[in-house]
């Protein structure tokens, strides 16, 4: 487990002691090593979909067994219905039992469950806790910092890692060459190798923007503005930095927040 | 019980003091009740409330009237089980009601309730008349052919109330031309002159439509026509979003293959094609924001939901 030195410390003191609560929510990007920590931590666990026919499940087999992990893993689609029915086991938890939740995004649990439980935040994870990783995973030196710039956590990563970093970012190079040339028909084209439906092939469009971000940012530390001048390029960091946080709004249409960026940035550079 | 039964009872004059209708077809409900009040002569009494009466029927007065009572929806009824031992109905002879007749008009029935399992058997679904009845009671009513009839009956839907609303609309613009009218003349002029109305099949598309061939009056018309047939906004939005992109993405295109060029299908283009030389591709672009502020507007809930298209378009047409 790379990072969160701070909370495997508070974690493991808690244990120590035996005054870690019963009920755990732990909060964190995907990718952010939620669910290693939990294997680490505590062991074998008995997984639950996050569904309501297998919360009640829950219930029964948490009255049946005893010391047990109870782990119900990327709980933020829960439905009301299954939240509802997990208030009174994860409220009284008897025969020794621990609960365990994880989620991205602490807004997406009623505030019921959150008030039943105790929220452990998972910290982005600093460059050189990255950077620490991809030494250990031997990427090569340009990709290290490509990865360590365009991720935040070791699930990008390894995302990352499956597209080909060098096939990646030639890509993002090569749209931040063309956008502005090409004409409006073919500049929409660009959102055909960004997946906006769950499609793993595709580039994620978070790491896409942050990619561009990068390739803009070092073209100004680099001094080399053929292309674009230094105002447009910082404005070009700005505008995708902006489009990047609105990736955090439930719910956003992705394929729209991209033709957004798209029509911002060539407006910008045109 | 079914409608049929209902009209046994009438006519064998052995109506029940209590009865719960439901269902959409309101004008045939009332029909009934007008008979059952006839036959048992009664005078038709519509109460807000069980509760204004009820102290009247406890009391054992002789020279009180006897009315045929109409309330819709009412709580008491529904909730307090005491009351419905003294309703009475099909299963018990004595009833509060005594001579007295009470019909319950439910607009929702929820038929898991205790109230639907108890009275399961008072309860009166009026549902949508088959087409034969109704080109009957149409023809009754104007002489129109069954082809006119059954055109009518698909205008309205099947509703009895809007088909007399209709036919009320024929009579007396027939009324207005004066003697030896020609029915079905009239209601085809009617029918294509808006007088009668047709709900479109595709309010959302036709709205699309009326936005992107910038018609204001018509596509505000349609949008409500699309609120009142349970489109949701973010739904309205996505679809005139990609009908606005599509039409971008052509306007735009310098290529002479744009199916190709841009990845729309021969359709998709052919729909945007007909729709261009209403918006320059800067007003298309801003379109395609403003409809993306408002989407994510009300995802974040800084727009409500009912002004959001209502911004798009005032902001754009």
């Amino acid at each position: 487990m790379i990072g969160q030195k701070e909370l495997i410390q508070t974690i493991k003191a808690q244990l120590k002691e035996g005054t870690l609560p019963s009920f755990i929510i732990f909060v964190g990007a995907r990718g952010c090593g939620k669910k290693l920590l939990v294997s680490e931590l505590f062991g074998e666990c008995v997984n639950i979909e996050p569904k309501v026919d297998a919360v009640r499940d829950m219930i029964t087999m948490a009255i049946k067994m005893a010391n047990r992990t109870f782990l119900i893993a990327d709980a933020d689609g829960m439905s009301l219905a299954a939240q509802n029915a997990m208030l009174k086991v994860v409220e009284e938890c008897k025969n020794n039992n621990r609960f365990i939740l994880t989620i991205e995004d602490v807004n997406n649990v009623l505030p019921t469950i959150q008030s039943r439980g105790t929220v452990f935040m998972f910290k982005p994870y600093a460059r050189p806790e990255l950077l620490e990783y991809l030494s250990m995973a031997k990427w090569q030196e340009d990709d290290k910092y490509i990865g360590a710039d365009v991720c935040e956590n070791v699930g990008e990563l390894q995302t990352l890692a499956t597209y080909g970093v060098t096939k990646f970012y030639d890509y993002v190079v090569k749209v931040y060459e063309n956008i502005a040339s090409v004409s409006g028909a073919n500049a929409f084209k660009i959102g055909d190798a960004i997946d906006f439906k769950g499609d793993a092939e595709k580039y994620d469009l978070k790491l896409f923007l942050r990619g561009f971000r990068r390739v803009c940012l070092e073209k100004v530390v680099l001094q080399e503005y053929e292309l674009y001048d230094k105002e447009q390029l910082i404005n070009a960091v700005v505008i995708t930095t902006k489009y990047i946080s609105q990736l955090r709004v439930k719910g956003i249409n992705k394929q729209s927040l991209f033709d957004a960026w798209l029509l911002d940035i060539r407006k910008e550079w045109m | 019980m079914d409608i049929s039964t209902l009209k046994h009872q009438i006519q064998a004059n052995a109506i029940n003091p209590f009865y719960i209708f439901t269902g959409n077809e309101f004008e045939v409900q009332w029909i009934y009740i007008k008979q059952m009040a006839k036959q048992k002569g009664q005078e038709v009494k519509y109460i807000d409330n069980f509760a204004s009466i009820y102290a009247k029927l406890k009391s054992k007065s002789l020279l009180s009237k006897d009315y045929c009572y109409v309330l819709r929806d009412d709580k008491d009824i529904v909730t307090t089980e005491k009351l419905w031992a003294e309703l009475g109905g099909v299963d018990l002879p004595f009833s509060i009601l005594k001579n007295n007749t009470l019909i319950l008009l439910v607009t929702d029935l929820d038929k898991r309730t205790k109230f639907y399992k108890h009275f399961k058997e008072d309860i009166v679904v009026f549902e949508p008349l088959p087409e034969q009845m109704l080109i009957k009671y149409i023809q009754k009513e104007v002489d129109l052919s069954v082809k006119n009839c059954q055109k009518l009956i698909e205008v309205c839907e099947g509703n009895y109330d809007r088909i007399l609303l209709e036919i009320d609309k024929v009579k007396r613009y027939v009324g207005y031309l004066g003697p030896a009218p020609m029915f079905d003349g009239v209601f085809a002029k009617l029918l294509k002159d808006g007088t009668i109305h047709q709900p479109p099949k595709d309010a959302i598309f036709d709205f699309v439509d009326a936005v992107l061939r910038r018609d204001e009056q018509r596509a505000f018309m349609l949008l409500q026509e699309s609120y009142a047939s349970g489109e949701a906004t973010l739904v309205l939005l996505q679809v005139l979003y990609n009908n606005v992109k599509q039409m971008l993405q052509v306007q735009s295109c310098t290529s002479s293959d744009i199916p190709k060029s841009t990845g729309l299908t021969a359709w998709q283009v052919k729909c945007a094609k007909e729709r261009i030389g209403k918006w320059k591709v800067g007003e298309l672009v801003h379109l395609l924001k403003d409809i993306r502020n408002a989407e994510v507007g009300i995802k974040t809930g800084e727009m409500e939901d009912e002004v959001a298209v209502n911004y798009v378009l005032v902001k754009n047409l």
